[in-house]
């Protein structure tokens, strides 16, 4: 069997993501190939060569790829397997990729492209062809078989361990980019902050929510992140509110994060927000309500209110600072 | 043609697209519109024309089967703790975070 997995790269590296895309599809049993698309992306296609577990590097660079966008790499997939399927050759039995904004984007167009039934945001691989995906929110497990004769499964990266990013020796072989897309064009990418750690891969994330009460609150948290080199992250009721843009919007419709540490505080514990972080090695919640739905999904539980907490943790965390 | 704003896993980004295409909306994108109750009565009035999916020439037969479908185990322990230095305390010492 192989199994492609389709990277996301950035100056030359392969994304935290994709490096537990590739242990995730390494489950799946067989050789694993990566699809590194882009343009002038040869350092990430060496990069991706050298992450263990894997066979084969697949090469595609030129123009129609440098937008980033989705649309003519599904392109290329859907025309590389079926290419594949028609003469005949080694097929990939299964095309894999993380859940992240990219993937879920991806993933779609080439399962449509190929009349494919996928199976999106997988949590646990069973079998080659068995898979376990959270539904209503994570609300409930189900254990799904896909029948289909090429297997697409998105797999959320947060519950898979990363690939070593080295070790490996993965032929790389040059594919020929997908024909020029037009149709959908990138006007303008913002970034979020470099500064701060990423959401997605963060050691340490520090949650607020509606109980945070005002945006000033919000920036002791910023500046208790900053001294632990945490991400800062929130409610929707949080960003509904305007304490922080859209993109640090933690839970089913937001990121989801698993940390080794998740501080949640002022977070009443909605199930679309836990669904979320449930991941998270530890958790820690501060709320006011002791009865708030957050203290039985958490390790640690402080009742207390947000405002109050806020400047105590950051002298306390000062303390801490100058003991170590 | 259309500009839209997207979230992407790094920021957002602003594309155009030529139409027709499909638009898959954020919650945060507006309010809904809500019905008047004389439009809802009025389209429980309107005909509902039904086809036959096999005049359009697609398969529905499933391609996937659900086999199980279990609660996630949510086991946590929930240790209360009394103050801020309580619980640094316990997440320095007891669970080696922080240090």
């Amino acid at each position: 069997m192989t199994v492609l997995v389709i990277a996301e790269h950035k100056d030359g590296k392969i994304s935290d993501a994709t490096l537990r895309a590739v242990t995730a599809a390494g489950q799946l049993g067989g050789s694993v190939t990566v699809l590194v698309g882009g343009l002038d992306c040869e350092d990430a296609a060496n990069a991706a060569a050298a992450i263990s577990g894997v066979t084969q590097v697949l090469h595609a660079d030129g123009k129609s790829l440098a937008s980033g966008l989705a649309e003519p790499l599904a392109d290329l997939v859907a025309a590389m397997t079926a290419e594949h399927l028609e003469s005949r050759t080694e097929t990939f039995e299964a095309i894999v990729a993380a859940a992240t904004t990219s993937g879920k984007n991806l993933l779609p167009r080439i399962a449509g492209l190929m009349d494919l039934a996928m199976v999106s945001d997988v949590t646990l691989i069973k079998s080659p062809t068995t898979f376990v995906r959270p539904i209503y929110a994570g609300n409930d497990l189900a254990t799904v078989e896909c029948m289909e004769p090429i297997i697409l499964i998105s797999v959320r990266p947060t519950v898979f361990e990363a690939a070593v990013p080295e070790g490996g020796s993965a032929e790389v072989v040059s594919i020929p980019p997908p024909r020029p897309w037009t149709r959908t064009r990138v006007v303008q990418r913002a970034e979020q902050d470099g500064a701060r750690p990423d959401l997605g891969t963060a050691k340490i994330v520090l949650a607020g929510g509606r109980g945070m009460q005002t945006k000033e609150n919000f920036a002791i948290l910023a500046h208790i992140a900053a001294k632990l080199g945490a991400a800062v992250g929130g409610t929707r009721a949080a960003v509904d509110a305007g304490f922080l843009a859209n993109e640090f919007q933690v839970g089913q419709t937001g990121k989801i994060v698993a940390p080794d540490l998740y501080i949640a505080i002022g977070i009443s514990g909605a199930i679309q927000h836990l669904a979320g972080i449930k991941d998270s090695k530890v958790i820690v919640a501060i709320n006011i309500d002791e009865n708030a739905p957050i203290m039985q999904a958490a390790d640690y539980c402080l009742v207390a209110d947000a405002s109050e907490v806020l400047p105590e943790l950051e002298t306390a965390l000062a303390d801490l600072g100058t003991k170590n | 043609m259309l500009t839209v704003t997207r979230e992407v896993d790094d920021g957002v980004e602003t594309i155009e697209v030529d139409l027709p295409c499909v638009v898959t909306a954020d919650l945060r994108l507006n309010a809904p519109r809500f019905a008047a109750v004389s439009a809802i009565l009025k389209a429980k009035k309107a005909p509902i024309e039904a086809r036959r999916a096999e005049d359009f020439g697609i398969q529905l037969s499933p391609r996937m089967r659900t086999l199980l479908v279990a609660e996630p185990s949510q086991d946590r322990a929930g240790t209360k703790v009394a103050s801020v230095t309580e619980l640094l305390d316990t997440l320095t010492k007891t669970e080696g975070l922080l240090t």
